[in-house]
């Protein structure tokens, strides 16, 4: 998929761990696991609010379009 | 899910009684018609077809006969599997997308041979041209065949669906 999940970036620079930002944003870590993996295939605008708000970065942040 | 355990129920019962028994019959006539032509009374009597000449002609139409009922069987007992799949595991999976693709395609090639099939046996062993332009059982099967085929790409844009709905974060 030509759309990058940074969310691993972000998690280091934050120094936050995949559990605790799992807790914060009301996911599992399965499914945030998903997101990291890039195998998901959407993203619902609450989820992106909620992680932008515990990690405290734009979605620019997050996601990032590659050209396959 | 009341509805599929009835379902389920008639078909086995079908199955059991009618399919069955009928393997084993159709198999015996098959070859047993190359030894004693005079088998072929049997099926004609029951059909009230009047056809004199027992000959290698309608030893083929027989045989060919006997390969569609037999894609028949193969197809409800294909159907018979998918019920019990769906008793048990989820519905929107290769299995039953494959499978009611396969009864489709089989249906259609069955519903088509079996119409040439009589419309051949008219012309040669009657001498008379037949064309039916109601609801035969033929044109019946083939609609019944390309349902099967439109069920099963419904369920593949479902499978889809659900894939992308328990993706989505």
């Amino acid at each position: 998929m030509p759309i990058v999940v940074n969310l691993d970036v972000m998690l280091t620079k934050r120094k936050m761990k995949s559990k605790d930002l799992a807790e914060i944003i009301g996911i599992t870590t399965a499914n945030l696991s998903i997101l990291k993996s890039g195998k998901a295939k959407a993203v619902r605008f609450s989820t992106l609010e909620a992680i932008c708000e515990a990690l405290d970065c734009q979605p620019s942040d997050i996601l990032e379009y590659t050209q396959e | 899910m009341k509805k599929l355990l009835i379902l389920k129920s008639l078909v086995d019962f079908i199955w059991i009684v009618t399919c069955i028994p009928v393997i084993p019959v159709l198999l015996f006539i098959a070859v047993y018609m190359f030894i004693d032509p005079s088998i072929l009374e049997i099926p004609l009597e029951i059909n009230n077809s009047k056809i004199e000449d027992l000959g290698l002609s309608l030893k083929i139409s027989t045989l060919v006969l006997f390969v569609i009922v037999f894609i028949g069987i193969y197809c409800f007992y294909v159907f018979r599997k998918t019920l019990r799949y769906f008793q048990k595991h989820n519905p929107f999976s290769d299995f039953i997308i494959n499978s009611y693709n396969t009864i489709g395609n089989l249906l259609v090639f069955s519903g088509i041979t079996a119409s040439v099939l009589f419309f051949v046996i008219k012309l040669v062993f009657e001498s008379r041209i037949e064309v039916s332009l109601g609801l035969s059982p033929y044109i019946f099967i083939v609609c019944l065949g390309l349902f099967f085929m439109v069920l099963s790409e419904v369920f593949k844009v479902a499978k889809i669906a659900k894939e992308e709905n328990q993706l989505t974060i």
